[in-house]
């Protein structure tokens, strides 16, 4: 098991270079100078000097690079040309709000998805079976920047029970949390559902039912082991979505993460921040992968061993 | 080994014969295209013509979907809009598709070093979550309709890259590759006519749901305020105006949340049917 770890581990390293490399390189797209862009054009030489020696762009790109990977793996990413404030700090602030407004919609996300799963995968064609599809139709036509502001009209205008926007206490993160993890619970729910009809044909389960097991047994103890793997796998993509999901849906609710502050430093062109928020949130994406491998690895000894 | 139909349009309709989701889907499609097409034709107003008196009116007579903050007809900014949502999503697709499958043949069928390259590549861009690559490059583009292209087809291409090297790389292993090889055919004649043509229904349905996610992928930036800059009409930015107006003006959310809805709901009936569509598969 350790050596499985330790191989994903490593395996994850090109992959977060990677990411570093491009979220570098991204200041190079900037059409005409970055530094005109974002200071305007009225700034002083002495400024216009400053902001290109700290962002490292009177330097060749290799040393840019390098500084930039660097600066990343000790925790330093420059400063914010608006605020001042090193970026750092800012993710540091904003990045606790993200992690909860994403394991709040997760846990939307499975209470929805888990029971309908079950219940479908027990009773294909039945009541449920069904309500589970249409739901994941009505997700698909239903993108998070849709829903929100309908969810908002519906628990925050016409009955006023929850707030619209902002971040205070937990009522406040009911509507944001059901925006983005309403959008996962379908995918989740089918793909939990077309797992355990194939665990259900298994020999393990054929023979639990044989001995008279209960079939909530069957598929408690039996079915749903063998079937989390492949859910699992399906849950650490869907989690992704739901990072860049939280960029809209914080935009939303005005909600005080990393996505929000993405959009703000878009606003107001300050590009080093804007890079910071993409690598941060890029970068937990890879962890959340890596997390996903090692407990399907955990859960599922044959993936250790190939590996 | 060639597909038994001759082009995607003729096997789209043979499809449509037997496969209710590929009729109700491709009709629902073909007739949004033709709105697009036919915008100025049928939108009953000028979608940027601004009309202060009449700002933030409800569905009316004279505007069957209302007003929005400037007094713009609702309905003629849906139609347009329908050019910009259509558009992009299929501009996108098309580029990020012909990327796609070039690169992903190229690692199938070449060297294994390209192979590394090319796979290496597409794993660092397939690292950023959902659309968070497109997001930051239009930021840095600039909004404008062409750089959401780009960064819808820098986001879009490696999925069909592993696609198609999956599908040429089960290909290349047949005899009648096999064969053809031998009997001294080129690298390129290989992949155009034994590789290539048997990844298309796979791609082709893959590229179907592709266009849905480009179309949400494009109202997300416009939402953003990163896509097509106003007063250009586009769902994703109407979407975002009419959130100041939730209390007055409901409507302006219904409008085009419901277009937007039954655009990817149409394109997804269509890529459904034609993944499951015996005739369409059986071109293998």
């Amino acid at each position: 098991m350790l050596r499985h770890v330790a191989l994903r581990l490593l395996l994850a390293v090109p992959t977060a270079l990677g990411v570093l490399v491009l979220v570098s390189v991204l200041l190079h797209f900037v059409p005409g100078d970055p530094v005109d862009v974002m200071l305007g054009e009225g700034a002083s030489t002495a400024d216009r000097e400053e902001l290109r020696r700290s962002l490292g762009l009177d330097r060749t790109a290799w040393r840019q690079l390098a500084d930039f990977t660097a600066g990343a793996v000790r925790g330093e990413l420059g400063r914010s040309i608006t605020g001042g404030q090193p970026v750092a700090t800012l993710l540091r602030e904003r990045y606790p709000a993200t992690l909860e407004l994403t394991g709040a919609a997760l846990v939307v996300a499975l209470a929805i998805a888990l029971p309908l799963g079950m219940l479908a995968a027990l009773r294909p064609g039945s009541l449920a079976d069904r309500v589970s599809l249409a739901l994941a139709t009505v997700q698909t036509a239903l993108p998070t920047f849709c829903l929100g502001p309908l969810l908002i009209l519906a628990f925050a205008v016409q009955l006023p029970w929850l707030p619209v926007a902002g971040r205070h206490g937990l009522a406040s993160v009911v509507l944001p949390a059901l925006t983005l993890g309403f959008g996962m619970s379908a995918v989740l729910a089918r793909h939990l559902r077309g797992a355990l009809l194939e665990a259900l044909r298994l020999d393990c389960v054929r023979t639990a039912r044989a001995k008279g097991l209960a079939p909530r047994l069957v598929l408690l103890r039996h079915a749903l082991p063998n079937a989390v793997t492949a859910t699992l796998t399906v849950l650490g993509l869907q989690l992704g979505g739901l990072l860049a999901g939280a960029v809209v849906t914080e935009t939303i609710f005005a909600w005080p993460g990393v996505g929000r502050l993405l959009i703000q430093a878009i606003g107001t062109r300050d590009y080093p921040l804007v890079q910071g928020c993409v690598l941060a949130i890029a970068l937990t994406y890879v962890a959340v992968n890596l997390l996903t491998d090692v407990a399907q690895a955990a859960i599922d000894p044959r993936l250790r061993e190939s590996a | 080994m060639r597909l038994a139909v001759a082009s995607p349009a003729m096997a789209v309709a043979t499809a449509a014969r037997t496969n209710w989701r590929v009729r109700i889907g491709g009709g629902l499609l073909l007739a949004l295209t033709l709105a697009a097409l036919l915008a100025p034709a049928i939108a009953p107003h000028d979608p940027l013509q601004p009309d202060l008196a009449r700002h933030l009116e409800p569905p009316s007579r004279t505007h069957l979907l209302g007003t929005d903050r400037l007094g713009r007809d609702v309905l003629s900014r849906l139609v347009y809009g329908t050019r910009v949502s259509l558009g992009v999503g299929a501009v996108a697709v098309a580029g990020a598709l012909t990327i796609g499958v070039a690169l992903g043949a190229i690692a199938g069928y070449g060297r294994r070093a390209v192979d590394e390259l090319v796979m290496r590549g597409t794993d660092v861009l397939l690292a950023f979550p959902g659309i968070l690559l497109a997001i930051a490059l239009a930021a840095i583009l600039g909004p404008s309709a062409r750089n959401v292209i780009v960064a819808l087809t820098v986001m879009g291409w490696p999925a069909y890259a592993r696609l198609t090297r999956a599908e040429v790389r089960a290909a290349a292993a047949r005899d009648s590759t096999r064969a053809a090889e031998a009997l001294g055919a080129t690298p390129l004649h290989v992949a155009t006519r034994h590789l290539l043509p048997s990844a298309r229904p796979a791609l082709a349905v893959q590229a179907t749901f592709g266009v849905a996610g480009a179309i949400v992928a494009e109202a997300s930036l416009s939402f953003l305020g990163l896509g097509t800059p106003p007063p250009a009409p586009s769902w994703g930015g109407m979407l975002a105006e009419a959130r100041s107006f939730l209390l007055i003006a409901p409507h302006l959310v219904v409008a085009p949340a419901v277009a937007l809805g039954t655009t990817v709901l149409a394109i997804h009936l269509l890529g459904d049917g034609l993944r499951t569509d015996q005739r369409w598969q059986r071109g293998q």
